[in-house]
């Protein structure tokens, strides 16, 4: 009998040094990212019977297991990736907050201080001090833009790199993960039926990593392996195999790099800004945030640059000559292709380009276009799609159906303030419907952006000499400018009245009419404005029934060029042009003035915005965006702290629970101790009393 | 709840850690003395805070503009003030030199002296600005505007150009006036007719200026130029004067032709003197060119009658005079074959009596003196001229030698007609210095308005822009307690522990 309580004692020994153990092992792990507490679960061994009833067999540990509640966990993943992707994309915004709001890095100064030097120049048009200022102050201008543009530039490529690193991280967590499934399923399968408590903790840190990247989800095998899912469903981890992250090139853009998984050889693009995680702030802030800051530069920057080289033109240097670009071109070949990217898709060759009509229409936008139908011909036609990146807008080029390329290969987008140039379509490779290109009219202006202009006599201040007035009757749209002033000295030359000869000389001043008849032909003819009689060059030949090419020639007449472009419309056209002399000289300042009133003319969007407006609107964005992020950061911060303190209330370890355990172990093991003395000295009485 | 060590160590250092970066977030604002520092701070008010820096920058610049502006109006307002001055003291020389009581040797003075204050003129008129550039040149700022050519007559090479500046919102502020219509846009007489003697006078007679009394009828016979004639019938009989004009009828050559005399005593006379006077049937002859052999050379037909042999020479330069049976035409320049001029007659001979006043055709003007047979007297429509040749016309009538009565009846009326065309010059530089006062008025009321909206997006800005100190500074002092509350909570509460209590 007393044999059994021995054995009672010892039981009771061995249980309660297990659980000190196990008390031990929680304390030693009490600063162990990601541990969850461990309990022993002690169960009572069972009864004898006896004729009397049972007699206690004693106890027995029958698990070791570790406080984890699945749900909690699951809360926990969630509120992770998206804590993750709100401080992934706060952080990044933030940068770009601070260099476009930033007084020193802004471009609100230096802008102020363009034009401010332009009214210099309009206050002394004479001198060559404020003419190079305004130079010197328009180079730093421009290069303020490059800096930002770089900034952001640079913020794009860091964004590659992160790309890059997301995947190997990934790729090696899945790796990880996949083998700790192997271990868990090994012990597993060993037979002994029991989860290794301290391995499922490390493939529940594995777990948690990966969602810093990206939503998971998780399905447990009967094996205790697990399945994982990343994304909206992609698999990531099945069993011990595990799929590779890649970053690869996007199609269209071969700049930016995105992310794939990859497994036995076949690839899969991933859908990142649905994903979750950092990897959705990347490819937020990327497509949504960085791309429009990109655009709304560039806008503004073509905005100052188209304006001014175009009013340029309308003036004349101290050379009285017609003003050259004062920026670059927006419109050069270069900066035209650079707009229009084709997407990798196979579908055929083109070379298509951008052109600038009217910044005031210009959107910050991004466009898809589509081929609808290609015709190699003759005659070569083609009809495209194009999609509002920004706000889904369709629209069919041209609407009226196919256009004929030999006809023109320009094709006007009047509504968005730009046209789309087919320059070539490969013939060996021609266009197939559903080929598709990306339109950026405005991604690449603030990169460009350059002072051209560096001989500051050829800054235009003064008013041209030639004033042109086009007709009002005129059927359709028209543009005209003065390009070139080579004889001002001509006998038909404009002229101002004199009132120094008697009679009084009237002013002298041409016009220009050009006529569509039969349709599709154009002449055109010079006329003295007074008279109406047509001009003679030379002396004995009227200018008359001269040919004119539509839509668009530049003629050279009475020491004078003119470019003339018109609309063909569907009915006979008829134009005229009134050209009349104007005052002007060194000391003008007539064109100086109206390029220092762009500061306030209301040019963009429109005319809706000023220039400044237009970067106000963008930092007023961004600013927005961030605080609206900083606002997430801290919502997610808090349910992170929520979800994460439900977890370790769980899981985690408290030492002073640990400690009032080390107590009740300790005791149940003195206690036990005090049993097998017990039973000793039972034995012991029993043997003495047998002696 | 549970709440496991690491929980508890982690909740403290975050609550810690955050209150430490509020403590330095609200440091950098104090120490840039800004509320809003990057958009995120105030996304609606960083736009309105660069809209606002652009509106002062741009009011700067307004008030730059207007300083640059005033300096050259204040320039301007300087030199026309000088020039008045000027042109007053040479009215003062001419109000003077017509009271008749000169000698000849003082007239002369009196010319020097104008010659001096005409060389003083065109160097007033070519005044330079701080830049060197010729304030009056218009837009040509750097061709001195006013020179003398080689005939001694000033020319203006500059142009009309006036440069304008940005001066407030949609307000442009002229900073010069050109020099052409300072001083070389007058009109000559008395804006209406410039009165002169024929160049044959033998009288005493002086004419007045033609004033025009009644414009509805007068403008009716615009471009015609009227001359009264003077005739004595015979002894005893008492003076006559009849008034005619010329006018061009079909000229396409480039000829002036005035009537010089006319001589009622020819006894050819009716066959060129208009029967009528107007509005009658007969009350107009034609004076028609017809070409000759040799190129250059023209006859000319008054009525018909022809001018030969006496010809029209075109190739030499001066003018000549053509009488054809007691009608004299004076003609000068170049004619074409065809060009026909016509003679009216408005007042058939009527009795001279002196000082009274002659009326036609709405103009009015009198005859003073004692004129003589053949005299004329003639109204030329007003034309283009300038100060200089004002100036120059007083001091060629002071030195026109002799002082017979007829000279002096010359040299009365010439200087009679310059004062006339310089009261109008002065007039017009006045009325430019009141203009550029206006304007001057103008930039001061600009001012203020560009200095007050600045002053008002400065204050807008300061209230978006600029941090509450006070504010700031309690609130970094409540986030200083808060971060030592719990510093000393967390040390408070970690000493709660059942191991020390373990012994």
């Amino acid at each position: 009998m007393s044999v059994n309580l021995y054995g009672l004692g010892v039981q009771g020994l061995l249980v309660a040094k297990q659980s000190l153990d196990t008390v031990g092992h929680n304390i030693a792990n009490v600063n162990t990212e990601g541990y969850s507490r461990q309990g022993t679960v002690q169960i009572s061994s069972g009864g004898q019977q006896f004729g009397n009833g049972f007699a206690g067999l004693g106890t027995q540990i029958d698990d070791v297991v570790r406080s984890f509640d699945k749900f909690s966990f699951v809360d926990l993943q969630s509120n992770t990736s998206n804590l993750n992707y709100n401080q992934f994309f706060l952080d990044s915004v933030t940068r770009v907050d601070q260099v476009v709001s930033d007084n020193d890095t802004s471009i609100t100064s230096i802008l102020g201080q363009f034009f401010s030097a332009f009214n210099t120049v309009s206050d002394n048009p004479n001198s060559l001090e404020s003419r190079n200022h305004l130079i010197e102050i328009s180079k730093s201008m421009t290069s303020t833009f490059s800096r930002l543009n770089d900034q952001l530039e640079l913020q794009y490529r860091s964004l590659n790199n992160d790309v890059e690193n997301i995947a190997q991280e990934m790729t090696a967590l899945a790796k990880n993960l996949a083998e700790t499934n192997a271990e868990i399923q090994q012990v597993w399968d060993n037979g002994s039926k029991h989860l290794p408590n301290d391995l499922l903790d490390q493939r529940d840190r594995i777990i948690l990593e990966i969602s810093e990247y990206t939503d998971v989800s998780t399905v447990v095998q009967d094996n205790g392996a697990i399945n994982l899912f990343v994304g909206t469903g992609q698999p990531l981890v099945l069993g011990h195999n595990a799929f590779k992250v890649e970053a690869i090139v996007d199609a269209t853009d071969n700049s930016k790099l995105e992310l794939a998984l990859t497994s036995k050889g076949t690839t899969q693009r991933l859908r990142g800004e649905l994903m979750g995680g950092k990897i959705q702030a990347v490819y937020n802030f990327r497509d949504n945030v960085l791309d429009t800051t990109f655009n709304q530069l560039g806008q503004t920057a073509i905005g100052i640059g188209h304006l001014i080289n175009e009013q340029q033109k309308q003036g004349l240097d101290l050379n009285m000559q017609v003003g050259a670009n004062f920026f670059n071109d927006v419109n050069s070949v270069n900066a035209m292709a650079q707009r229009a990217l084709p997407t990798d898709d196979g579908l055929g060759e083109a070379t298509l380009g951008v052109q600038i009509e009217d910044v005031s229409l210009l959107t910050a936008d991004d466009f898809e276009l589509k081929v609808l139908s290609y015709a190699a011909g003759p005659p070569e036609t083609v009809q495209f799609q194009l999609t509002n990146l920004g706000d889904g807008t369709q629209l069919t080029l041209p609407a009226a159906g196919a256009q004929d390329l030999t006809v023109s290969r320009n094709i006007d987008v009047a509504q968005y303030g730009f046209s789309i140039n087919v320059d070539a379509v490969s013939v060996t490779d021609p266009l197939q419907v559903d080929k598709r290109f990306e339109l950026r009219p405005t991604h690449f202006g603030a990169q460009r952006f350059e002072t051209q202009i560096t001989d500051s006599s050829l800054v235009a201040a003064a008013g041209n000499q030639i004033l042109i007035t086009e007709g009002a009757t005129n059927t359709g749209v028209s543009k005209s400018r003065i390009t070139q002033i080579t004889a001002p000295n001509d006998i038909n030359y404009p002229s101002p009245e004199d009132l120094t000869t008697t009679p009084v000389t009237p002013a002298k001043g041409l016009r220009i009419e050009v006529v569509e008849a039969p349709l599709g032909t154009f002449t055109y003819q010079v006329l003295d404005a007074n008279t109406g009689v047509p001009i003679e060059e030379p002396p004995g030949t009227p200018l008359t029934g001269l040919a004119f090419t539509a839509p668009q020639q530049t003629i050279s007449h009475a020491g004078f060029d003119i470019e003339i472009a018109i609309e063909d419309t569907a009915a006979l056209d008829s134009y005229t042009f009134t050209l009349d002399y104007n005052e002007t000289g060194a000391g003008s300042n007539e064109n100086a003035l109206v390029m220092s009133a762009f500061q306030t003319d209301k040019t963009l969007n429109k005319g809706r915005s000023t220039f400044q407006d237009n970067y106000a609107l963008m930092s007023s964005d961004i600013g927005t965006i961030t605080s609206s992020a900083e606002v997430r950061v801290q919502s997610s911060e808090v349910l992170y702290e929520q979800a994460s303190n439900r977890v370790t209330s769980y899981s985690g370890v408290n030492l002073d629970e640990e400690a009032a355990d080390l107590l009740k172990y300790q005791t149940a093991y003195n206690a036990a101790a005090k049993i097998v003395s017990i039973a000793d000295e039972l034995m012991e009485t029993l043997l003495t009393s047998l002696r | 709840m549970r709440i496991s060590t690491q929980t508890f160590f982690q909740r403290n250092t975050t609550s810690i850690l955050e209150s430490q970066a509020r403590t330095s977030n609200l440091n950098v604002h104090l120490t840039e003395g800004k509320r809003v520092l990057h958009g995120s701070d105030d996304p609606v008010a960083i736009a309105t805070i660069q809209r606002l820096k652009q509106t002062i920058s741009v009011n700067e610049q307004y008030v730059k503009n207007i300083e640059v502006a005033d300096a050259a109006n204040a320039q301007e307002e300087s030199t026309l003030g000088q020039m008045v001055n000027v042109l007053q003291r040479v009215r003062e020389l001419m109000v003077s030199a017509g009271d008749g009581i000169y000698s000849l040797e003082n007239l002369e003075t009196v010319a020097q002296e104008l010659e001096e204050l005409k060389e003083e003129l065109v160097g007033l008129g070519n005044t330079r600005d701080g830049h060197s550039e010729y304030i009056f040149a218009g837009y040509d700022v750097d061709t001195k505007p006013f020179q003398v050519n080689e005939f001694g007559q000033v020319e203006f090479l500059g142009d009309k150009g006036v440069r304008e500046l940005q001066v407030g919102s949609g307000v442009d502020a002229a900073i010069n006036d050109s020099g052409f219509d300072l001083m070389m846009n007058l009109s000559s007489g008395n804006g209406s007719f410039k009165s002169t003697l024929g160049a044959a006078n033998t009288g005493s007679g002086v004419i007045e200026q033609g004033v025009v009394f009644d414009p509805a009828i007068a403008s009716s016979f615009q471009g015609e130029e009227y001359s009264i004639h003077i005739t004595e019938p015979g002894a005893g009989l008492p003076t006559e004067y009849s008034v005619y004009s010329i006018e061009a009828a079909s000229v396409a050559g480039a000829a002036t032709v005035k009537l010089a005399t006319v001589d009622l005593n020819d006894p050819a006379i009716t066959s060129v003197n208009p029967a009528d006077v107007y509005p009658g049937v007969n009350s107009a002859v034609n004076v028609v060119f017809f070409a000759t052999a040799t190129p250059g050379e023209f006859e000319v037909q008054i009525n018909g009658q022809s001018s030969l042999p006496t010809i029209y020479d075109a190739n030499t330069a001066t003018a000549q005079q053509i009488s054809i049976d007691g009608m004299t035409v004076e003609v000068e320049g170049i004619p074409l074959a065809a060009d026909t001029y016509q003679i009216n007659k408005y007042i058939a001979p009527t009795q001279y009596n002196q000082g009274q006043s002659i009326e036609f055709n709405g103009v009015r003007t009198s005859l003073k003196g004692e004129p003589l047979d053949k005299d004329a007297f003639t109204l030329t429509p007003s034309s283009n001229t300038d100060i200089f040749t004002t100036i120059q016309s007083a001091i060629d009538a002071m030195r026109i030698p002799g002082d017979t009565d007829t000279q002096e009846a010359l040299r009365l009326t010439r200087l009679n007609m310059a004062q006339l065309e310089l009261d109008n010059g002065l007039d017009h530089i006045v009325n430019t210095r009141s203009r550029v006062g206006a304007r001057m008025q103008t930039l001061i009321s600009q001012t203020s308005i560009s200095e007050e909206f600045k002053l008002v997006s400065q204050t807008a800005m300061s209230k978006l822009e600029d941090l509450d100190m006070a504010k700031a500074i309690s609130d970094l002092q409540l986030e200083q307690t808060k971060l030592e509350v719990a510093q000393q909570t967390f040390v408070q509460l970690q000493r709660l522990n059942l191991f020390d209590l373990i012994r």
